[in-house]
Formats: C-alpha cells, sequence, structure tokens
C-alpha cells in the first residue's frame, strides 16, 4: 500500500445528496479525492454507486450539496470543459448501429475538438494508443454491434483513455469481462493512477477492489459508511453490517484480502484476520 | 481509400439520379412536352424579354417545375427528419410521425379545409398545419419534461398519445364534413397526400424552412453520431445533450411540418430513406444527413413520376404509393435484419 502525500483535491464532495420519487438515494456524503490515486467505490447493489458516479460527472444533478472540480463548482462548468476534466465509462450498452471500433474510440476526443474541426495527427495517436492500452486495436476493423458485450466494454473504456482526462470514472466495468481481461482493465487503471490521474472505480469485486486499490469508500444504503484504505474499509464487522455476509479475512500473498464467506454447515467462523 | 471513394460516389450517383428524375419529371405529363420544348422554355426568357411563351413553356413553369421541385423538397425535408429523429432516439424505427408533428399538421390543414378557408386564402391551409405542428411539438415536450429532463421514452409515448389524439380529431372533423360531399372529399384527398395543383407560392414556403432546416441539423452532425451511444455517453463527451436535443426536434418539427403543410400525408419517406442510406453510406451524421436529403428527393421525385406516369387515369394520391412501396420495403428490411441476427 502506498502512502499517499496531501495532494490537492481534485474533487471535492460536501454533504451530497440525491433523492428519487421514494426517498433519498444518496445522502450526507462528504468527499476529498486527489489525483495520483485508485480509489475503489464498493458496496451492494442499490446502496448508490451509480448515482454517486453520475453525480460526479454531472449527469444528473444534486438534491443536496454539491461537487466542486478543482475548486470549481461543477455547475459552473461547461460540457465540453467538465468533458475534458472527467471520463466516465459505463457498465454496459447496447449499440444498435453499425459505427466502426475505431470511430467510437475517437469520439473520446470530441471535447478536445472544435465543433467542425478535424481530428489533428495528436487526436489520431491519442485514439492509437488508447486501443494499444486496452487491447482492442485488434478489432479496429469491426464494427461496434457486432461485438461481444466484454469487447464493447474495452472499447468503451478506451474511449476514456482517449478522451485523456485527469478523472476517469469506471461504473463496474469488469462486470462482463474474462479474468485475464479484467486484470489488464484493472492494470490499466492502476497505471493511470501512477500516472497522475485520479480513478474511481466502482466495483463489485472485494478481492479485486482491495488488490487495486489504494483507499476504498463503502457505501451502504446511500451513505458513506467507511473511507480508507482497504485494510481499514473491508472488515469482517462490515462485510456482516453492509453486504449481510459472515467472513474471515487474510492477506493475500501478493497484496489485497482473501475474503473467506462462512456458509452453513462451517464452524464457527474466528472472530475476525 | 476504397471506402471513401465508395461513399462519394454515392452522392454523385444520388445527384445525378436525382437530375434525372427531374427532368423526366418535367417531361411527363399529359400534354406533350419534349426535351426541346424544355429547352426553349428554360432558354428563351433568359434571351430575349419579349417573346411570349408558347403553352409549353407556361405548362413547364407553371405546372410541371413546381411540382418536381416540391416533391424533391418534401422527400428530402421529410428523409432528413426522419434521420434526425432515428438519431436522437437511436432507434432505426422513429420517423417524422412519431412525435405526432406530421398529425399536427394534418389536424391544421383538415380544419382550414373544414372551414372553407383553403378555398378562399392559399396561406390558410400552410398557416394552420404549422400551427397544428408546432403546438403538437410543445404539449408532447411539455408533457414529456420535467425538471429539464426529457426522458426519451417518455417523449415517444407522449407523441404517440399525441397522434392518437390528432389523428381522432381528424376523424371526427372528417365526419362532420361527409355531409358536404366537397369539403370531405378535399380533406380525404389531402390527408392521403399529393402535389396536385401545387405552385411557386408552395415552393416559396417550403424553401426557406427546408435550406434553415438543412443548414441547421448540419450543425450537429457530431452530436447526433455520440448520441448513438447513449445520452449519459453523449454527455460524458462533452455534448449538451438538452440543448441539441430541443433544437434537433424543433428542427424535424418545422421540416415535418413545411412539408405535410404543402403535400399533406405523404407516410414512410421518412422512415425507409434513412434506412437505405444507411446500407448504402454507413451511420455517420455527417455523410447520412445531407444524403438522406438527395435520395428522399429522389424516391419522391420518382414516386410522383410513377404516379403520373401509370395512374395518370386515376387520381391516386402520392401517400397511397409511398405507403405501398414503402411498407413492404420496410418488412424486406425487418425480414433482412431479423435474418441477419438470426445467424
Amino acid at each position: 500500500m502506498v502512502d499517499q502525500p496531501m495532494r490537492a483535491p481534485l474533487l471535492q464532495v460536501r454533504g451530497l445528496g440525491k433523492d428519487f420519487g421514494r426517498g433519498p438515494v444518496l445522502d450526507a456524503i462528504d468527499l476529498d479525492l486527489g489525483p495520483g490515486a485508485m480509489v475503489g467505490l464498493v458496496g451492494p447493489n442499490g446502496a448508490g454507486k451509480t448515482t454517486l458516479l453520475s453525480l460526479l460527472m454531472g449527469l444528473q444533478r444534486p438534491t443536496r450539496g454539491e461537487v466542486r472540480v478543482a475548486g470549481r463548482a461543477l455547475q459552473s462548468l461547461s460540457r465540453r470543459r467538465l468533458a475534458r476534466t472527467i471520463a466516465l465509462v459505463p457498465q454496459d450498452l447496447e449499440i444498435g448501429f453499425a459505427f466502426g471500433v475505431r470511430e467510437v474510440v475517437a469520439m473520446g476526443r470530441y471535447p478536445h475538438l472544435g465543433r467542425f474541426q478535424a481530428p489533428g495527427s495528436a487526436d489520431l495517436d491519442a485514439v492509437q494508443q488508447a486501443m494499444v492500452a486496452t487491447g482492442v486495436d485488434a478489432l479496429s476493423d469491426r464494427t461496434i454491434d457486432t461485438l461481444s458485450g466484454g469487447e464493447r466494454q474495452r472499447v468503451l473504456i478506451a474511449r476514456a483513455v482517449a478522451q485523456q482526462t485527469p478523472v476517469v470514472l469506471l461504473d463496474e466495468v469488469t462486470a462482463n469481462l474474462d479474468l485475464s481481461h479484467q486484470l489488464e482493465v484493472l492494470g490499466l487503471a492502476r497505471a493511470m493512477a501512477a500516472d497522475g490521474r485520479l480513478v474511481v472505480a466502482a466495483m463489485h469485486d472485494l478481492a479485486l477492489a482491495s488488490r487495486y486499490c489504494d483507499r476504498l469508500l463503502l457505501l451502504g444504503q446511500g451513505r458513506l459508511r467507511a473511507d480508507g484504505p482497504v485494510g481499514a474499509v473491508l472488515t469482517p464487522d462490515h462485510l456482516l453490517r453492509f453486504f449481510g455476509v459472515e467472513a474471515s479475512i487474510d492477506m493475500a500473498p501478493g497484496g489485497g484480502l482473501v475474503i473467506t464467506p462462512r456458509l452453513p454447515g462451517d464452524g464457527a467462523a474466528p472472530p475476525g484476520a | 481509400m476504397a471506402k471513401t471513394d465508395g461513399r462519394r460516389s454515392a452522392f454523385v450517383l444520388s445527384a445525378i439520379l436525382l437530375a434525372a428524375a427531374m427532368l423526366a419529371g418535367v417531361l411527363t405529363g399529359p400534354a406533350a412536352i419534349g426535351v426541346g420544348d424544355l429547352t426553349r422554355a428554360l432558354v428563351q426568357p433568359l434571351l430575349s424579354s419579349e417573346h411570349l411563351p408558347g403553352w409549353q413553356a407556361v405548362v413547364i413553369w407553371q405546372v410541371r417545375l413546381p411540382r418536381v421541385l416540391i416533391a424533391a423538397m418534401v422527400g428530402a425535408a421529410l428523409a432528413v427528419s426522419g434521420a434526425v429523429l432515428q438519431g436522437l432516439f437511436r432507434n432505426p424505427l422513429a420517423s417524422p410521425s412519431v412525435l405526432g408533428v406530421a398529425s399536427g399538421a394534418s389536424l391544421g390543414a383538415v380544419l382550414a379545409i373544414f372551414f372553407g378557408l383553403a378555398a378562399t386564402e392559399v396561406w390558410a391551409l400552410p398557416l394552420f398545419a404549422f400551427c397544428g405542428a408546432l403546438l403538437t411539438l410543445f404539449a408532447v415536450y411539455g408533457i414529456a419534461t420535467r425538471g429539464g429532463h426529457t426522458p426519451v421514452a417518455t417523449l415517444l409515448l407522449a407523441g404517440i398519445a399525441a397522434g392518437a389524439f390528432n389523428v381522432a380529431m381528424s376523424s371526427f372533423v372528417l365526419a362532420l364534413a361527409l355531409e358536404n360531399w366537397d369539403v370531405g372529399k378535399s380533406i380525404v384527398y389531402w390527408t392521403m397526400g399529393g402535389l396536385e395543383g401545387r405552385t411557386w407560392d408552395h415552393v416559396l414556403l417550403l424553401a426557406p424552412f427546408l435550406v434553415g432546416g438543412l443548414v441547421l441539423t448540419m450543425v450537429y452532425p457530431r452530436d447526433l453520431d455520440a448520441l448513438l451511444l447513449g445520452e449519459a455517453q453523449a454527455a460524458s463527451v462533452g455534448v449538451d445533450v438538452a440543448r441539441t436535443r430541443l433544437v434537433l426536434l424543433l428542427v424535424t418539427a418545422l421540416l415535418t411540418a413545411a412539408a405535410v403543410a404543402v403535400a399533406g400525408g405523404i407516410g414512410f419517406v421518412g422512415l425507409v430513406v434513412p434506412h437505405m442510406v444507411r446500407l448504402l453510406a454507413g451511420p455517420h451524421h455527417r455523410r447520412l444527413l445531407p444524403l438522406s436529403a438527395l435520395m428522399g428527393a429522389l424516391v419522391l421525385v420518382t414516386a410522383d413520376l410513377a404516379l403520373r406516369t401509370w395512374f395518370a387515369a386515376n387520381e391516386i394520391p402520392l401517400g397511397v404509393v409511398t405507403a405501398a412501396l414503402g411498407a413492404p420495403f420496410f418488412l424486406f428490411l425487418l425480414l433482412r435484419q431479423r435474418g441477419l441476427m438470426s445467424l
């Protein structure tokens, strides 16, 4: 685990809350997120992870509180300005039109181009590098409607990489990928963080989250229940209270945690690691 | 590169075919007019202003040319509207009638005919049609928007509801009108779409909307491309989704209203032509939009030509021809799509 020195918060969240028809989906979220970090956002389904990412991206307006990007209120930034700062990769997308893979990745350059400006060599390079880094350059002659779910996901990630933003938000992007591709994508995310970007990744796989993230945010029922290093957030107590799972937690040899749930029929679980 | 050449040639080919179709359109009709007559009619006004035009020139200038031009413009307007709406709604089944705007224009026109205004004042019918279209658009948009958000699904449903309402009201007016057979007949024929008796007044009415609409849509091809990935992803790459959608909805409403105001209820052009273009030239809106305009013009001019060649004796409305050709073609597209998917 790397000790991060204090840096100016790139994303600052104060008192953030969002209500939908039946009540608050998110409430009282306070966060300071700085560059050069890979932050994992974990929590059970329905905890509000996607909503939080959506609010950070300005796709929805909060009911309460505010988000500040590099010190400026999110609402005050134009769409394009925001798009040059934050990129979001969604969970999955059905695309019924025969767009070429390279063309989809090239859309990541739109925020950097004037309305009628054609992409320049710098843009084309960014697209190519992004495709190589995510392993989709092999698919560059295909159209997006012929790809499998996992391939499509990697193309969308390439698009966000080509966008070259200081902040990258990933919404459960490893959900449809083979293990090898999951590791590839998470490795790429980690490299981007080491390179100085802020990567916030909503993840459902706690073991992988513990392996790849420096810091975890635990969302439970719309509130931030824990914020800190992996070992402080993924505790047997938290697992029981917020995931409803009794488990024991051990350190894995290469780093990260091994979570061993107690199944009915096992003996009594040891009291934590 | 081979791909670019292929697509450029699609433009050139469509333009040539359109010119040929328009030429044929001018030369076709009950009065026999040949290429010589046409050349003289076009050239003489330029050469000497005193020379009295022959009857052929009158027919060409006052009857055929406006008709062919309007066919081209209406086809272009409907096809571009369809292409834009299919991109906005990410749905290849969207068409200008999906927001109820076409039926709103129709209702306005029907009311104008019913109240006898269309007979007295040339501008009355188009004006009523416009009002009907815009009122419907505002109603649909207003119903579907809450707190600055206009969910696409709600927009579509509101459009369908408005369309149903407009059609019901039109039928109601028609039922009332049938007591006076002339008025009823007028309404029925108008609803089925046609270009009989269209004049330069109609051309002048339609032209600014067509040109303005086409120019405006060509500001947004990148946004439309980005919107194909969904609104969240489009916003993620910097597209102002709310504003883009509002502007484009307005533009398609105006294009559709103008087309319907002039030519009545002509269907399937807005639905089928963009598909054809996508098959030929791909889904990029920078090509799709202008090419749809060209092909839409070509399709409608050809349909009108076919009408005047083979059905000159009967008064078959143009809308019937486009439906008769369009529906089977649409079915063919669906089956092809289904066949591809089952592989």
